[in-house]
């Protein structure tokens, strides 16, 4: 099945290496799969790919272990396709995208069942330069690391209360019971390359080997939990049809393993408005067990009881909401973070963290992993019995905690990127743009005096922003906007000037619900909204946001927000995202940041003057 | 031990005994050897029995210790003697003359005494003043010491060669026609052994009439004449007889033929040592850069700095560029006039000069040609001395060590003739050079008549044959001028040639700087590969070291190698700018070098910051502190226009000559006001005058 390497004068024709589709999981799919053989490793291969000349080759492989794709290279799609699985995305502005390759990238892959040795091919097949010497080592040194420790149940006794721990020689054995972190957990070493561990230790143990370089692979299994009869609909309560698309329902599989113990925990990576919510109940109606569901606002949280109820068959009674005013637990709850790390004070305990064990979980679903804060990481640590969903747009934290995210949540099983769905028109095409403002005459002695911190709201406060949302709103009239903003006080006057409904922190909830269904159905053209924006309101109309403040450079911020419009629009399916700054002043170098930011998500990025709306 | 006064048909017979044993059996002997005597039996393991049975050792009676020495005496001694000497060696080993000499010298120090030495030279160089090892060395390793042996013809040719050379072999035997005629045989076989010969090799070889007596004979007058020497080969302690290894490579040297015209794979072309200047007084443009006092090296912290924007050149280019590029640029500049060494808070700095500055406000192709023009349009027709250099930039990047280069030559023309050769096409530069020294050498000549004392030492300087000289000095001048005077100012391309050789062949700049050109063409042509991506990194997807200098002015290098990439930021542009760069040479170089439109964003951005720059004027100035406005006004009255009011108590004193200023002052004490010197104020010291203690 695999053709063998021909090299004729700089062209190479290779079969096995234009590795398109992993059997199971998506790797990207913007392009139709092809009818294709399956190699042994599981992977769907498509052959005889020509090759073109070494210079046409896309990537560009450097010492550091990044790589650079150029997106125009003929071969591009493949070498994506092939490289999405083992490194991760950093950035990809327009032309040349950044790849980095870690060791988790590398183990990430190893789980999914990739061959190192394709991923050297990978390297090898698809770069435009000789790949520097010790990169392929380095890479197969991450690999060999990979798959040497096997978490494992009790065969003779599956029920019991310890799982077992195979090295894959004495010497590992004898080098990790000599770790000083892994020693005291390591519990009795029954055998040269044999530990007995407690189940309870089964996290703690793989975080611990994570960070010793060591990641085990868990084939312990999990607990069935209690079991719930969900199906999705094919027309959703709105009378709309509904199906999961191609990418949710790879992922969807990719995740459940068919129910084997190699799947059954992970993370998907979707971006923004691509459902990760919908892949989160195609995989609720895979497991067919209760569900615990954490995330991270109430906003959030009534998001997933309304596309549960309107999208899957789970009666209204057996969803409940866990949250600072309802404390109700049913076969899927719906809970917050901030519930669940809530404490009187500081020294005492997480009251809510029982919620963890009030029913017999068969699935928990961590929203927006990537916040997932650190007391509930502990818990989890002691729930790798039960099957674990992360959902994220990026997976990287700005913590620097990914390996946590792999040891205790689970490998990533399936990572789609944006321009894929943008393409594909499941999402919005988004154009951004940052409007500068000079600031206002009246604005200019108390920025010229305050201090670093108030020069910032000072700038970002300006009055002449008023008069620019306006002449944005206008040249998009009929388009549902939505303006965003930081300081209440600034949106408060905002609010009052075009007379426009304000959503914020305080808010209450009845009030914000009625906003939202009125913004929904059309006749709130405009909606001005704090920062509590930021997460899971879901707002399928808006096809306009503009920020008019934003917190200093945050990434994160920005991402959410306009993630707010990429749902997919009819028509042109195009969405415009406005940035409005003060020219010449710390509010133009913060949104430097976001710029860069958003220019590496490869968004399409315009400066343009304010007098050009006017 | 003398090796020469060694019977050598005697060890000849026994050599055979040495071949028996491996090579770890030799290594323990040779040890052994060291200390002669007994040697416990133990110390030689496995290999006990052949050392015994070799005959080199015998047992004592009780067998516990071996005996060296007394069976074989001579052959252990000529092995010991031997096992000092590494002069032949399996592979070719390239060693300089000077390290080959280092090994002569010690040969001869072993073998021979200091008058054993004086007479050898004395005849031999037909000089009667005193000689030493030194001295005599570099003529045994001139292939006219076994020459003349090789091209006697007749019996007295033989005996003028014997009564010349071979003064310290027995006269008796030196005298000898048929020895002579031997030796004279021997070396001419020998010619064939570039890395010498097994002496067991030499009993077995086809000799005619030579049995082992006459055999040793002939060895014993050419080691004694130094025509033939003897050591241990140093990979399998094989003893070996050969002719000095230079020697043989000139005698047996074939000559070079013409280089041709090849194709070559990778290029590289690139004004180098222009575009470090170019770095280099960007970044002392924009801070003078700290040097070091002692020999105004750039401090490290700076040069890390700097190289981190000097082009990275790939390997086998690397080799061709001196490491110390940085120096280099710094010399460079400081020669053209475009940057000086200047004090600044009491420690030397480089500044870029106000020629320097209009230098960098050039392009890339002007910039090039303001370097090469003092050099094309140099007088000189020959390198200057060392004691003629000042300073100055001229044709020829380098002097020649002694006195001055011999008027009868131009070695400029001789020069431009040669590397005209490579106008059109890629030419092996080791072929080139071989070629050029050996078969085409405008020294050659000179060479062998010098018709000035002081031309004759321009080539005897550390040789003993001017030919040889004459080839290194002509080899050297070639190397230098193609690697910094072309190669380093995009004079030549680089080219790789699949058998691994470097090639080069003209640019329109190098044809320029050797009168074959009139215009040059550099930093316009290439084909980049480079995207300027909307976050502001810009990537080249392909090498293109010119537009990678130019965009390294307004960004920072970021990417790993294979890849080059850099990222342009405000403390990067603001840097260009600082060293004269406009919005439009920024983004015009962009636009030039990008093979997309440079995204607007970025565009956009580049003129915003460039758009806050401002240049004001830094200069010190005296100011009057008075004590109320009343005694302003007076100063005022006293001084006039002279003073500026800045305040209504402080007044600035103009920036005048110190004549001026003392009058100045002369007029405020005659006026009763005044000066109360501040430093004097504060209670500084006064400075210490000279001498006082």
């Amino acid at each position: 099945m695999v053709d063998e390497w021909r090299s004729d004068r700089g062209k190479v024709r290779v079969g096995a290496l234009a590795v398109y589709v992993l059997a199971g999981r998506v790797v990207g799919a913007d392009t139709e799969a092809s009818p294709a053989a399956t190699s042994p490793s599981g992977v769907i291969l498509t052959p005889g790919v020509e090759f073109l000349p070494m210079n046409d080759n896309p990537l560009i492989v450097q010492g550091d272990l990044t790589v650079l794709a150029d997106v125009s290279a003929p071969l591009y799609p493949e070498a994506r396709d092939a490289l999405a699985r083992f490194a991760e995305l950093v950035k990809s502005p327009e032309h040349i995208h950044t790849y980095r390759i870690t060791p988790l990238s590398i183990w990430n892959a190893c789980a999914a069942g990739v061959p190192v040795d394709e991923i050297a091919d990978t390297l090898t097949t698809f770069s435009r330069f000789p790949v520097p010497d010790g990169i392929t080592n380095q890479v197969r040194d991450f690999a060999r690391r990979f798959g040497r420790l096997r978490i494992e149940r009790d065969e003779h006794d599956p029920t019991a209360q310890h799982l077992y721990l195979h090295a894959s020689d004495p010497m590992l054995a004898e080098e990790l019971a000599h770790g000083k972190a892994l020693a005291p957990v390591l519990g009795d070493r029954i055998a040269p390359t044999i530990f007995r561990i407690a189940q309870g230790d089964r996290g703690r143990i793989k975080q611990a080997l994570i960070k010793a370089g060591f990641p085990a692979e868990d084939l312990a299994g999990y607990a069935e939990g209690e079991s719930l009869d969900v199906a999705l609909r094919d027309e959703t309560l709105q009378g709309a049809p509904f199906a999961l698309r191609d990418y949710q329902i790879q992922a969807v599989h990719a995740f459940h393993a068919l129910g084997s113990a190699r799947g059954g925990s992970g993370v998907i990576v979707l971006p923004c408005g691509a459902g990760k919510t919908v892949v989160g109940m195609g995989v609720i109606s895979a497991v067919q067990a209760s569900t615990l569901i954490l995330t991270t606002s109430v906003t959030a949280v009534r998001q997933w009881i309304r596309e549960l109820l309107d999208k899957t068959d789970v009666a209204p009674d057996q969803i409940g909401e866990y949250s600072a005013g309802i404390k109700d637990v049913r076969p899927i709850t719906v809970a917050t973070y901030q519930i669940l790390t809530h404490r009187a004070n500081k020294d005492a305990d997480f009251t809510h963290l029982a919620l963890f064990d009030q029913r017999n979980w068969g699935l928990i679903i961590y929203d927006e992993v990537h916040l997932l804060p650190a007391p509930v990481f502990q818990v989890t640590a002691t729930l790798q019995a039960r099957r674990r969903l992360g959902l994220t747009a990026t997976l990287v934290r700005e913590d620097g905690r990914e390996d946590d995210v792999f040891a205790l949540i689970g490998p990533k099983k399936a990572d789609v990127p944006w321009k894929v769905l943008e393409r594909q028109g499941w999402i919005a095409t988004a154009v951004c743009t940052e409007v500068r403002v000079p600031l206002a005459e009246e604005s200019r002695m108390p920025y010229a005096v305050a201090d670093a911190r108030n020069k910032f709201r000072v700038a970002s406060e300006n009055p002449d922003k008023t008069q620019v949302v306006r002449d944005i709103i206008a040249r998009h009239a009929g388009e549902p906007a939505l303006v965003i903003g930081m300081y209440v006080s600034q949106l408060e006057l905002l609010a009052a000037e075009m007379q426009v409904p304000l959503i914020t922190g305080t808010t209450p909830q009845p009030r914000r619900d009625t906003l939202y269904e009125q913004f929904r159905c059309g006749t709130l053209p405009a909606l001005i909204v704090s920062k509590v924006a930021n997460f899971a309101i879901d707002l399928p109309d808006a096809s306009l946001a503009i920020q008019v403040s934003g917190t200093f450079g945050s990434r994160q911020e920005e991402a959410q927000r306009l993630g707010r419009i990429l749902r997919p629009k009819a028509g042109a399916n195009q969405a415009h995202f406005y940035s409005i700054v003060s020219a010449d002043t710390v509010e133009q170098e913060f949104a430097l940041k976001r710029q860069l930011f958003l220019c590496e998500q490869g968004y399409e990025y315009e400066i343009a003057d304010a007098s050009a709306f006017a | 031990m003398k090796l020469f006064d060694v019977d050598w048909g005697a060890v000849l017979k026994d050599m055979g005994r040495w071949a028996l044993l491996p090579l770890p059996a030799r290594r323990i002997l040779l040890d052994e050897l060291k200390t002669q005597g007994f040697v416990p039996a133990a110390r030689f393991g496995q290999y006990l029995d052949l050392v015994v049975d070799s005959g080199i050792a015998a047992y004592e009676p009780d067998k516990r210790r071996v005996w060296l020495g007394d069976a074989r005496r001579e052959l252990v001694k000529v092995l010991r003697a031997l096992g000092r000497h590494r002069i032949f060696h399996l592979a070719p080993v390239e060693r300089d003359e000077m390290a080959l000499r280092h090994e002569l010298l010690r040969y001869m120090e072993e073998h021979f005494t200091g008058d054993e030495v004086q007479r050898i030279a004395s005849a031999a160089l037909k000089s009667r003043v005193y000689a030493n090892r030194e001295t005599l060395a570099p003529f045994v390793q001139f292939p006219a010491w076994v020459g003349e042996l090789l091209d006697a013809e007749d019996d007295e040719a033989l005996l003028a060669w014997a009564e010349s050379h071979g003064r310290n072999a027995s006269a008796f035997i030196a005298n000898d026609i048929a020895v002579l005629l031997d030796l004279q045989a021997l070396v001419r076989h020998l010619l064939a052994f570039p890395g010498g010969m097994p002496l067991r090799d030499l009993v077995a070889m086809p000799s005619g009439d030579m049995d082992l007596p006459a055999l040793g004979d002939a060895m014993h007058v050419g080691l004694a004449s130094l025509a033939l020497f003897a050591g241990m080969r140093a990979e399998d302690l094989e003893p070996m007889v050969g002719l000095w290894p230079s020697v043989v490579r000139e005698l047996t040297r074939a000559e070079p033929t013409k280089p041709e015209s090849v194709e070559v794979g990778e290029t590289f072309v690139l004004a180098v040592f222009m575009e470090d200047m170019t770095t280099l007084l960007a970044a002392a443009a924009a801070t003078p850069v700290r040097v070091r006092a002692n020999d105004a090296a750039v401090f490290a912290r700076t040069r890390v700095d700097i190289e981190r924007r000097l082009v990275a050149l790939p390997p086998w280019v690397a080799q061709l560029v001196p490491d110390d590029r940085i120096d280099r640029a710094s010399g460079g500049l400081r020669a053209h006039g475009l940057a000086i060494l200047r004090e600044l808070d009491g420690n030397p700095h480089l500044h870029a000069t106000p020629a320097g500055m209009r230098w960098l406000a050039l392009s890339a192709r002007d910039r090039l040609v303001w370097l090469l023009e003092p050099m094309r349009m140099s007088k000189e027709r020959n390198p200057r001395s060392s004691y003629e250099m000042d300073g100055t930039v001229g044709f020829f990047p380098y002097a020649l060590p002694y006195y001055r280069a011999p008027k009868s030559v131009k070695l400029r023309h001789d020069l431009e003739r040669a590397l005209l050769q490579a106008a059109d096409a890629f030419i092996p530069i080791d072929d080139f050079l071989e070629y050029e020294a050996h078969s085409d050498n405008p020294l050659s000549a000179l060479a062998e008549n010098p018709t000035d004392s002081r031309e004759a030492f321009v080539f005897y300087s550390g040789y003993a044959d001017p030919r040889s000289s004459a080839r290194d000095v002509w080899r050297q001048m070639l190397a230098t001028f193609l690697t910094t005077r072309l190669v380093g100012l995009g004079g030549a391309t680089v080219g790789l040639h699949e058998s691994g050789k470097i090639c080069f062949s003209l640019t329109s700049a190098g044809r320029y700087l050797l009168g074959a050109a009139d215009t040059i063409e550099y930093g316009e042509d290439d084909a980049a590969d480079v995207v300027v991506q909307p976050n502001f990194d810009v990537v080249f997807l392909g090498a293109a070291p010119a537009v990678e200098a130019e965009l390294a002015r307004f960004s920072e290098r970021v990417g790993v190698a294979p890849g080059r990439v850099f990222v342009i930021t405000r403390a990067s542009v603001l840097g260009a700018a600082e060293s004269g760069a406009t919005v439009g040479d920024v983004i015009g170089a962009l636009a030039r070098a990008s093979s997309r439109p440079v995204p607007k964003n970025v565009q956009h951005e580049i003129a915003g910051w460039m758009g806050t720059v401002r240049r004001v004027r830094l200069r010190r100035a005296e100011l009057l502190q008075c004590a109320s406005e009343e005694d302003a006004a007076r100063v005022v009255s006293l001084l006039g226009a002279n003073v500026h009011r800045i305040s209504p108590v402080l007044l600035e004193l103009p920036d005048v000559t110190p004549a001026v200023r003392a009058s100045m002052m002369k007029k405020l004490r005659a006026g009763g006001v005044f000066i109360d010197d501040a430093n004097v104020a504060e209670g500084k010291p006064p400075a210490r005058g000279r001498g006082g203690r």
